[in-house]
C-alpha cells in the first residue's frame, strides 16, 4: 500500500479464457493456464510486477493453446467426419 | 488499424458464436456423430472438467436445465461467473468482478480438481457427478 502512487496497472490474468478452457475443453492446458493466473495475482500482491506481466503471458499463451487445439479437433472432425454427417442428414429426410 | 483489427476480431467471434449456438441447438451431442469426443476419455477413461459440456449446452439451448447439469454440474456456476464478469466490466452491473479477486484463480483450480476426482467416483451420490 506504501507505494500506491507508482503502482502499475495489474496485467491481464486471462481468468475468463481459463474457465472457458477448463470446463468447455482442455483440461491441462487450462489447468496451466489457471496456474498462471494466480501467479499473476500473488507477484502483483507482492509488488514484483515484471514477474506478474511474465506469468501474464504465460497465462494467455496456455489459454490459446488450449483454444487453439480445440478448434484444430473441430477442423480435423468436421473435415473426417461432415460430409459423411451432411449425407446422414439429407438422407434422413427422405425415410 | 489496432481498433479495426480489434473490430475484425469481434465481429469473427459474433459469427462464430452464432454459428455454433445454431450447431449445438440443432444437433445432440448425444448422437455423437459430428461432435468431437473429449479425448482424455477416450484414451485414459477419466472424466475430466469439461466432459458433458457439448451435451450439456444442447440442453440449456433447450431450456432443460435439469439435463445439462447432470450432465456438467459446473456448466451453470461458470455461465454465472462469466455474465457476472462481463456486465461488471461493461458497466451494467456495480461491484467487482469475481474473477478479479485475488484468490480467484486457486478458489477455480480447487473446484475444478475436486469434480475432476469426485466425478470419476463410481460410489453413491458420486455417480450423479459424471457426465
Amino acid at each position: 500500500m506504501e507505494n500506491n502512487q507508482n503502482m502499475p496497472a495489474k496485467p491481464n490474468n486471462y481468468m475468463v479464457l481459463a474457465i472457458l478452457s477448463t470446463i468447455f475443453c482442455c483440461i491441462a492446458t487450462g489447468i496451466a493456464s489457471i496456474i498462471y493466473a494466480s501467479k499473476v495475482n500473488e507477484c502483483y500482491a507482492r509488488g514484483e510486477y515484471a514477474e506478474a506481466e511474465k506469468a501474464s503471458k504465460n497465462a494467455k499463451m496456455w489459454a490459446f493453446i488450449g483454444i487453439g487445439i480445440s478448434a484444430l479437433v473441430w477442423i480435423i472432425y468436421i473435415a473426417f467426419f461432415g460430409f459423411a454427417f451432411l449425407g446422414a442428414m439429407s438422407n434422413a429426410g427422405s425415410y | 488499424m489496432r481498433v479495426a483489427t480489434k473490430k475484425t476480431v469481434f465481429v469473427g467471434l459474433g459469427v462464430l458464436s452464432i454459428g455454433a449456438i445454431l450447431l449445438y441447438f440443432s444437433f445432440n451431442p448425444e448422437n455423437g456423430l459430428l461432435f468431437p469426443k473429449c479425448p482424455i476419455h477416450e484414451y485414459l477413461g477419466i472424466y475430466c472438467s469439461g466432459c458433458g459440456s457439448q451435451r450439456a449446452i444442447h440442453d440449456l439451448l433447450h431450456l432443460r436445465i435439469g439435463d445439462a447439469v447432470s450432465h456438467n454440474i459446473l456448466i451453470l456456476p461458470a455461465l454465472f461467473v462469466l455474465a457476472q464478469h462481463f456486465l461488471v466490466k461493461f458497466g451494467i452491473l456495480n461491484g467487482k468482478s469475481l474473477l478479479n479477486y485475488r484468490y480467484a484463480p486457486l478458489v477455480l483450480l480447487a473446484v475444478v480438481l475436486l469434480f475432476m476426482a469426485l466425478r470419476n467416483l463410481k460410489i453413491g451420490p458420486f455417480e450423479y457427478l459424471a457426465p
